[in-house]
């Protein structure tokens, strides 16, 4: 069972849920910037369940394809189900409009197109029984600046040829309800947890930070999203740290960055870091993004504003908790199921 | 400032750090390293990854396996435990390094530069290339924290007398420079693993791999990176002739690098 990648879109990657474990090597998680998402889509393509980015899991979930910005075209050289869901791409089966966050069974020859995102910018492509490549310390997703996992840790070229697992299970063809879609908000609302250095800033700068609209810039990837906003201002540092860690007053000495973690560098441009990004780095961090907003975060586009919204612990908690229950809850429903057609409507 | 009473620093919801302090002393770091030997003897389960850096110490976690506040009083009980050690385990891995090559000097010229060696030689007032080389290899470097790229090194000179300074580049470089790169930026010795757009100057080419995904070689990695935070880099130079042969030897095989098992104490602080 293979599907044959006749031309690869703007940058299409196989991830699964990420690789935990080697961030103290440099080597990020990777996986999908949009994880909902991408759940979802192996939620509707049948295969078992998928982990959330920090799950202790072995057991990665099924591969598929993300899709940035310019989708690929696609040969299923057999027949097989598969879902597509997250930025709408517009896609299109034989040239008939396929619906999405809805399980489709492809027949053998069938083509595959996308074009370039409408709404969002990231979209996922699962198929039953998974992307088969090599699993690659625990995990075939691919990370691009580590040059591993994937497929031969690259990006997919015209010409190669992917290999799909085995079903686990028959198909059954189910769509999701609308309220389970992914939403694409203009002006996001990016909730943010603050630290591990928001005490370095002066309060005023802390207070712009929450209180003004930042604009994505277009360079921006699964490394990081660079954000333009206000100037931001440092209280004055000891002696001993601007010795040991350099004359910007953004510079500390090298710590770890989380995902999500939000650099001020030269106080001048918020740089969020994405799935991929460095793990150590010697910038003040105002805050992290939680993980319940990554999706959000992966689906916004060059140029679009967000605003931060700031957040206690407990809140973050409580978002991240709402959102595995939303996915929880969708697969249920789709297991329950109203079959495809009666909720389609994308 | 060291901390009298290290600080938790929130990083979201599924990560946190323990902060031994805000500046770049060795003493913080073996604290964190010693933090991270005490959490994975004593796995409270649900912790994912430990990330030390020079004065910090990374700890990412599952919270649907264990919850914050459990996480902390955990770190809790073993951070007396670790703010007292002295020794630590701490690898000795001998450095073949192909000081002022010709492709540093290459660099240089792209960069607009004067050769990176002479000017570090100037700027730190040293006679010649040959007493930077001879201060260079007198003292263990430090590895304090690994990452930023895959198995990239944060080191810097055990005897702080023998520590030598070049200023990062004002605009980092656009292009990438290769691998194997050993540079100098502000204190810090590092070297790129890959091929990575550096903004630090160029001291050497480095004979041996830092980084090499799929490798079977003793001293890596299951990723494949050969240093992890706590080794120490022992520098010593070689030719041109030295660096063709251990490159040949890497690539058919024959070629064991050398490291010695040793433990480092904070009593005696240069050895």
């Amino acid at each position: 069972m293979t599907i044959d990648v006749l031309s690869p879109g703007a940058q299409t990657t196989v991830q699964d849920a990420g690789r935990l474990g080697y961030f103290r090597d440099g080597v990020a998680p990777a996986g999908p910037q949009d994880p909902p998402a991408f759940r979802l889509a192996n939620a509707l393509a049948g295969n078992g369940p998928t982990p959330g980015l920090f799950a202790q899991a072995p057991d990665r979930g099924a591969a598929g394809l993300e899709m940035t910005m310019q989708g690929p075209r696609l040969r299923f050289a057999t027949a097989m189900r598969i879902a597509v869901t997250g930025a709408d791409m517009q896609p299109t089966l034989d040239g008939v409009p396929m619906p999405m966050w809805t399980s489709v069974e492809v027949p053998a020859d069938a083509v595959l197109e996308f074009k370039v995102a409408r709404t969002g910018l990231r979209a996922y492509l699962a198929v039953a029984g998974g992307i088969d490549v090599p699993v690659v310390m625990g995990s075939r997703a691919t990370c691009l600046v580590a040059r591993l996992g994937g497929f031969a840790g690259r990006v997919l070229r015209a010409g190669d040829r992917l290999a799909t697992g085995l079903p686990a299970a028959p198909g059954g063809t189910r769509a999701l309800a609308p309220a389970f879609r992914g939403s694409f908000p203009a002006e996001p609302a990016l909730r943010v947890l603050p630290g591990p250095q928001d005490h370095l800033f002066t309060e005023e700068s802390v207070a712009a930070f929450f209180a003004s609209p930042w604009k994505m810039s277009p360079v921006s990837n699964r490394m990081g999203f660079r954000f333009d906003g206000p100037a931001l201002s440092f209280k004055e540092r000891a002696a001993e740290v601007v010795r040991d860690s350099g004359s910007d007053p953004s510079n500390i000495v090298d710590d770890m960055i989380p995902l999500g973690g939000i650099q001020i560098a030269g106080g001048k441009q918020a740089i969020i870091m994405g799935v991929e990004a460095p793990s150590v780095g010697g910038y003040a961090k105002i805050g992290t993004v939680i993980s319940a907003d990554f999706g959000v975060l992966g689906q916004m586009r060059p140029g679009q504003s967000a605003r931060f919204l700031r957040v206690s612990s407990n809140e973050a908690e409580a978002a991240r908790r709402s959102m595995e229950d939303g996915i929880d809850r969708a697969i249920r429903s789709l297991e329950a199921g109203a079959p495809a057609g009666e909720e389609t409507g994308a | 400032m060291i901390y009298q009473h290290p600080q938790i620093r929130q990083l979201g919801d599924c990560a946190l750090a323990v902060e031994f302090g805000d500046e770049a002393d060795l003493r913080l770091n073996v604290r964190a390293l010693a933090l991270r030997n005490a959490l994975e003897a004593h796995d409270p389960g649900g912790i994912t990854d430990l990330v030390p850096t020079m004065r910090a110490l990374g700890i990412l976690f599952d919270p649907d396996r264990i919850g914050k506040t459990r996480l902390e009083g955990h770190i809790a009980e073993l951070l007396d435990e670790a703010q007292a050690v002295q020794s630590i385990p701490s690898r000795i891995i001998d450095m073949p390094l192909w000081y002022d090559d010709p492709g540093s000097r290459e660099l240089a010229a792209r960069d607009g530069m004067q050769p990176y060696l002479e000017y570090i030689v100037e700027s730190n007032g040293l006679a010649s290339i040959d007493a930077f080389i001879a201060r260079h290899t007198s003292t263990d470097q430090w590895v304090a924290a690994v990452g930023w790229a895959p198995g990239c090194t944060f080191a810097y000179a055990l005897d702080r007398d023998a520590a030598m300074t070049s200023p990062k580049l004002v605009t980092p470089r656009s292009y990438a420079i290769p691998e194997r790169y050993v540079t100098l930026g502000g204190v810090c010795t590092s070297i790129t693993p890959v091929s990575l757009p550096s903004g630090y100057r160029t001291l050497g080419r480095l004979a041996i791999d830092i980084y090499l995904p799929g490798t079977r070689l003793a001293g890596y990695s299951a990723t494949g990176v050969l240093f992890q935070a706590g080794d120490r880099q022992r520098y010593r130079a070689i030719d041109r002739q030295e660096y063709e042969d251990i490159r040949a030897r890497i690539d058919d095989g024959s070629y064991a690098l050398g490291i010695e098992d040793s433990t480092y104490s904070t009593q005696d602080p240069t050895g």
